[in-house]
């Protein structure tokens, strides 16, 4: 260690000491302390009654269910081990819930790719220096915040047969399917919807990012003869990877989530339909849970959904050492 | 000032206090007290009330003010829930000390399979053999309503003996009263379409060699195609169409037969009319179906797109509206093999388990699903009476298109089959049957349907066994 080194560490456990001692000194003491605190529990109460009531406890008690034989209308639990995770490969729901999976992942493939990728792009166009830029952000954010439903009942007419996708495609020569109808699309038109929805929520988190770096580290690039594309792979890019990290974690958790747009784009709400082929995981739990009323097996397959979620989740934070790069570090 | 508490750790304790008494009011509230269960036996059997007040268990006058909750599928929008509320007042009107909550449910089984599992079903519930009956039947959500009809002599001659038995338990018990039985066998055609075609209009005497040879010939790719199913399950009348049977018994099967040569037959015929493009569903998409326009069914055949339609009689009026007037329709029985039948649904009002004015609640399952109660909802269309001289009186009298819907009415209600009454029926036939039929329907090559539809039947044995 240099004497520049213990210098800095000097200087940064001074700081830190001094922090902590006008902390203390600002922290309440006694009957102040105490009031604040019953004042917390008292404002935090519904909270946190809520959470255990609708959150904490359903999950607990659907990890017991997961081992329970369980008729979600009559009955009590019965203990039945490991049968509802055997249940999965069976001959009758082995089928299904792959073809559950497959359609699941092939959703999720794409979309969080391509939101990742639009999110990006759109930030970076809505970062540049132009007059009414307050409006595009508004506009190409304004997605994610309409209601679900209501505007993919707009999807269903745009991704119709004469709707206004294939009449673009028309105009270009392009007949278009009938997106949201056939059995060979159905997943291509829920990508559309999603990609459309969720990208704005990315970008926005990008934008943030973007507005947030360093501007030296960027000019000292622009000094040192760095061309735009060079900025942008070696220098914004690995300083946009916490922001890249976060919006994969959620990606990952919404796009392997999908429900809501396979619920509302079917003719025959909840049933998959055409075929099955845009039922996904969270639509066949649902089936079980709410139509077959297996509220043990839905429950177990929930959770083994939960535990591969997590499962991705920590690899990805375990490999966010390698490739995340937070300003703070340097 | 005071202090509320004496201190933190007392405060937390009292915390805790409020959040396990919290815990134990919620557990309470969610809890089914004795009178909820669903094995509770029928309150005693009371007479009919005629005017005004109800007479006991005893012959006295009950006052008592009570309320009672009905629940039914809202599938007639605000006609009905209008309908269903003067229904209601009228009935209010009549007993002055019963108030009466009405709850239109859109999405039946969704909102009734979690009052089934709380104890909190309405004191009158709706059934129907399309939409979950034989699951509310195998979690006892109704009540016999056997003992009423025994004790008050209530005449039952009117209804058709097949639909009285399908809604009873396998004790022959009637647990829902029927108010409507809707056959899925009304064959509309375009006769603009056949005109131009010069193909003579469809009649009763239709094969369904006849329906077929007419769709082809009426079919132009991607622009006409000559037959279309209202709904994509239709598939299954189809099937029926031959005489295939899908279990050995109508009402409480013990094993699946949809693998029979006639079932065969049918399925094969249809994925070969769907590879043609001649048929309009969404699962001859891939093949030539639907566009131009995507609207499935009704849409497609209002539209002047697809020449002949299979659905059922409420359909009428929406092609009416839909077409403006575009072109001329009718609606013949659909053709059926030696054998054949056809898929219909029947709905009608029972009294739930959960009820706490079982008596009450009989009293009203029959002023809605009674001939009264019936007659009036046929007046405005809602519903097709199961009861021959409802249909006489009303439907067959009424201008409203398609002019020979009385006859298909008739023919439907003399061949209709009902889904089977089984818990498996499910996993069994849905999961199992029909997501492979319909995997074979999609498949780039037309598929061994006997061997598809053998080892369907053997996995619905193995995995949903019906006996």
């Amino acid at each position: 260690m240099n004497g520049e080194q213990v210098r800095r560490r000097l200087l940064s456990r001074r700081r830190t000491r001094s922090r902590s001692k006008r902390l203390s000194a600002s922290r309440p003491s006694g009957k102040l302390a105490r009031r604040e605190s019953r004042w917390f529990y008292f404002f935090i109460a519904p909270w946190i009654i809520g959470f255990v009531f609708f959150g904490l406890w359903p999950v607990v008690a659907s990890f017991g269910l997961a081992f329970s034989d369980y008729d979600l209308s009559s009955g009590w639990p019965d203990f039945i081990g490991f049968d509802n995770f055997a249940k999965m490969t069976d001959p009758v729901q082995g089928p299904i819930l792959g073809k559950a999976i497959r359609n699941t992942l092939y959703i999720a493939l794409l979309v969080i790719p391509m939101q990742l990728v639009f999110g990006l792009a759109l930030a970076l166009l809505l970062s540049q220096r132009v007059r009414g830029m307050a409006v595009f952000r508004t506009a190409f954010y304004l997605p994610t915040v309409v209601t679900g439903v209501a505007s993919l009942v707009v999807w269903i007419w745009i991704l119709g047969s004469d709707g206004l996708l294939n009449q673009g495609l028309e105009f270009l020569g392009i007949e278009g399917p009938v997106w949201l109808r056939d059995p060979a699309t159905v997943k291509l038109g829920i990508v559309i919807v999603m990609v459309w929805g969720g990208t704005g929520g990315m970008m926005l988190i990008f934008l943030a990012g973007l507005q947030s770096l360093p501007t030296e580290l960027l000019d000292a690039a622009a000094v040192d003869g760095a061309g735009a594309a060079r900025r942008f792979w070696h220098v914004k890019l690995p300083l946009l990877t916490p922001q890249l990290f976060f919006n994969l974690v959620i990606g990952i958790a919404g796009g392997l989530g999908v429900f809501t747009e396979t619920y509302v784009i079917s003719t025959d709400p909840g049933s998959g339909a055409p075929a099955n082929e845009s039922l996904t995981l969270i639509m066949y739990i649902y089936r079980q849970l709410l139509q077959n009323f297996q509220a043990g097996y839905a429950s177990a397959v929930a959770w083994v959904f939960t535990a591969t979620v997590a499962l991705l989740t920590a690899v990805q934070f375990w490999t966010s050492r390698r490739w995340v790069h937070y300003e703070y570090e340097n | 000032m005071r202090p509320l508490f004496d201190n933190a750790v007392s405060w937390t304790l009292r915390f805790l206090v409020v959040i396990v008494a919290s815990l134990a009011l919620v557990a309470t509230a969610c809890g089914n007290d004795d009178s909820d269960s669903g094995d509770s036996a029928p309150a005693a059997p009371l007479a009919t009330g005629t005017a005004e007040s109800m007479p006991d268990s005893d012959g006295a006058m009950d006052d008592e003010e009570v309320e009672i909750r009905v629940a039914y599928f809202n599938s007639g929008g605000q006609t009905e829930v209008d309908f269903r509320e003067e229904q209601a007042a009228a009935f209010e009107a009549m007993h002055p000390n019963v108030t009466v909550d009405m709850e239109p449910i859109s999405d039946w089984m969704t909102t009734v399979a979690p009052q089934i599992a709380s104890g909190t079903l309405a004191d009158v519930i709706w059934g129907s053999t399309d939409d979950g009956y034989g699951q509310m039947v195998a979690r006892n959500a109704f009540t016999s309503i056997q003992p009423y009809i025994d004790s008050e002599g209530y005449d039952l001659s009117l209804w058709p003996e097949s639909m009285l038995s399908h809604f009873s338990n396998p004790e022959g018990d009637l647990l829902v009263l029927p108010y409507a039985n809707l056959s899925f066998n009304f064959l509309y055609y375009n006769k603009n379409l056949f005109d131009e075609a010069g193909l003579d209009y469809p009649d009763a005497s239709w094969s369904i060699d006849d329906l077929i040879d007419a769709a082809r010939a009426l079919s132009v790719p991607d622009e006409q195609w000559g037959f279309g199913f209202a709904w994509d399950d239709l598939f299954l009348t189809w099937m029926r169409m031959y005489g295939c049977e899908f279990s050995n018994d109508a009402t409480y099967p013990t094993d699946y037969t949809y693998n029979d040569p006639t079932c065969v037959e049918a399925v094969e015929d249809l994925d070969e009319l769907s590879r043609e493009g001649v048929i309009n569903w969404e699962l001859g998409a891939q093949w030539g179906g639907l566009a131009p326009g995507d609207d499935t069914g009704e849409g497609a055949f209002s539209g002047g797109h697809v020449a002949m339609l299979l659905s059922g009689t409420w359909e009428a009026p929406t092609i009416a509206a839909n077409s403006g007037g575009a072109f001329e329709f009718d609606a013949v029985p659909a053709p059926l093999a030696p054998g054949g039948t056809i898929q219909g649904a029947a709905s009608g009002f029972g009294v739930s388990s959960d009820s706490d004015h079982p008596e009450w609640a009989w009293e009203y399952v029959k002023h809605i699903s009674g001939p009264e109660g019936q007659e009036a909802e046929a007046r405005l269309g809602l519903g097709q009476s199961p009861i021959a001289t409802i249909l006489d009186r009303v439907y067959c009298v009424s201008d409203a298109p398609p002019a020979n819907k009385c006859e298909v009415a008739k023919s439907g209600a003399a061949n209709t089959k009902w889904e089977p009454l089984a818990d498996a029926w499910g996993p069994g036939f849905w999961d199992v049957m029909v997501s492979a039929a319909q995997g074979g329907f999609i498949a780039g090559s037309p598929p061994d349907w006997q061997a598809l539809l053998d080892e369907a039947v053997e996995t619905s044995r193995q995995a949903a066994p019906l006996s």
